[in-house]
């Protein structure tokens, strides 16, 4: 399975949110990393085919998406940034819900919804509104949504927002059995969350591309450079490329 | 399929270069997947409604039965009226005014296509404004001397209130709070007229509410034809 980004760039009246990304993504955990407005919502949403693009075409096995439809949906999981959902369903049914949507049956939505809170340490509340929830649980059960078609393709955007450390934690090993033979996107500006899980890193800043490789090739690159006290050598490459700051 | 035609397609990809196997049992096997159909997805989109929803409209039919025999007709009409658009003003916001952040962005990355999700949208819309209606004409043919033709205006303030926040939502802001407030608005002044409307006759009252209806359906595919997060997507 090959995810193939293709000279994909994307406007917004006079702003250019993506410009001429090319990428291609086998199996394997990628993050996607870049400070705010540097375009990784609208590369995710392309990804996602929320967006058409204004020029070049995301290809899943040589197929456009676009075209696709159906068929590249049912293998996609997607966790946007401002999730939505029903604050008067619970859990349970919100997930239930989802799985309809997602085209499993009654008896399959039933197992993988149970399994799903559990993995999230939700299924005791799993009866509770989502209006009761708070932030960090509300974003579990986004997680689980995404999982819910045991997705091929795995698009996160923001997973980790509202997350206490326990819970991050679990989220990490729940990435590391869940990846194999998907492809997993996750899109932050957290740098340790990419530095403990991702494969291959991809850098983006003002929508372009800026650097791609694995954690040790990135910090290696700028290794011997000034590094600003208290940072990783990720962190240190992604100030570099991103052209941020340290506070 | 019977269990001897599966086992026979297993066989048969057992046969091939190993790389290749797996592809091949796949393919042969038939897809058991759900196909989207309009109508189960009509049914998810009534099952997202809040209970409150449903409750709400109940409380509103079981309060229309006593207004006609409470009121005179020309001010059952006018409360029927204001009670109809308040029962669309429910689920218009969740099926109207969606963008970022709303269930829209996750429900148009499942099975269903986003053409799909807005005509079952449209759906439920007319659905239960047929389900309202329905009780309102029912009762004005018993209750009016006019017969349930008088009824017809009772469509205008809601239709005035589609009309104007859809506009709204078209060329101004397509968010769900300015939405709302054109609509009670609209509405409001909607219900001004109808009266003056019910008095000209059927005839008056069907081409009002047939000429708001043809403007909401003239704004209807330019509205769905994007999200807040994304003026160009086209259905």
């Amino acid at each position: 399975m090959k995810l193939t980004v293709s000279d994909l760039t994307k406007t917004f009246g006079r702003k250019t949110a993506v410009s001429h990304v090319n990428l291609e993504l086998t199996p394997g955990v990628y993050g996607l990393l870049g400070p705010n407005g540097a375009g990784k919502t609208t590369l995710i949403r392309l990804l996602v085919d929320l967006l058409r693009p204004d020029q070049g075409a995301v290809l899943l096995d040589g197929k456009n998406i676009s075209d696709m439809g159906e068929e590249y949906r049912m293998q996609l999981g997607y966790l946007p940034q401002k999730a939505g959902y029903y604050p008067w369903l619970s859990a349970e049914k919100f997930l239930l819900y989802m799985a309809a949507l997602k085209g499993l049956d009654r008896a399959d939505a039933a197992e993988r919804t149970r399994t799903l809170l559990q993995t999230v340490g939700l299924y005791e509340e799993r009866k509770k509104h989502l209006s009761a929830y708070s932030g960090g649980m509300l974003q579990r059960v986004e997680i689980a949504q995404a999982l819910l078609n045991d997705p091929k393709i795995l698009i996160l955007d923001e997973p980790t927002t509202g997350l206490d450390p326990q819970e991050r934690i679990r989220f990490r090993n729940m990435i590391r059995r869940f990846s194999g033979d998907r492809i997993i996107l996750l899109s932050t500006h957290i740098v340790s969350d990419v530095e403990q899980e991702a494969d291959q890193v991809i850098l983006l800043r003002e929508g372009h591309v800026v650097r791609t490789g694995t954690v040790q090739e990135i910090s290696s690159s700028v290794a011997g450079k000034a590094v600003e006290d208290g940072t990783s050598p990720l962190e240190n490459a992604y100030l570099r490329y991103c052209g941020q700051e340290a506070s | 399929m019977t269990q001897k035609e599966i086992i026979s397609i297993i066989k048969g990809s057992v046969q091939e270069p190993p790389e290749r196997c797996v592809d091949v049992c796949l393919d042969n096997l038939p897809d058991v997947r759900r196909r989207p159909y309009l109508q189960r997805l009509l049914a998810l989109e009534l099952r997202s409604f809040s209970g409150l929803f449903y409750a709400g409209v109940v409380v509103f039919a079981s309060l229309e039965f006593f207004i006609w025999q409470a009121l005179s007709p020309d001010q059952a009409l006018r409360t029927a009226a204001l009670f109809s658009a308040v029962i669309l003003l429910f689920p218009a916001g969740q099926l109207m005014a969606q963008g970022e952040g709303d269930m829209d962005e996750l429900e148009r990355t499942c099975l269903y296509s986003r053409g799909q999700h807005l005509m079952a949208k449209a759906m439920c819309f007319f659905l239960l404004s047929i389900v309202e209606s329905g009780i309102t004409f029912s009762m004005a043919a018993v209750y009016c001397p006019q017969g349930a033709g008088a009824a017809v205006s009772t469509l205008i303030p809601g239709l005035c209130g589609s009309a104007a926040a859809l506009w709204e939502a078209r060329l101004l802001s397509r968010r769900k709070g300015p939405m709302l407030v054109t609509f009670v608005a609209a509405a409001l002044a909607g219900s001004f007229f109808q009266g003056r409307i019910a008095g000209k006759g059927l005839l008056a009252e069907g081409v009002s509410a047939a000429a708001l209806f043809i403007l909401i359906l003239i704004q209807f595919p330019t509205f769905l034809a994007g999200g807040a997060y994304d003026e160009a997507y086209s259905i």
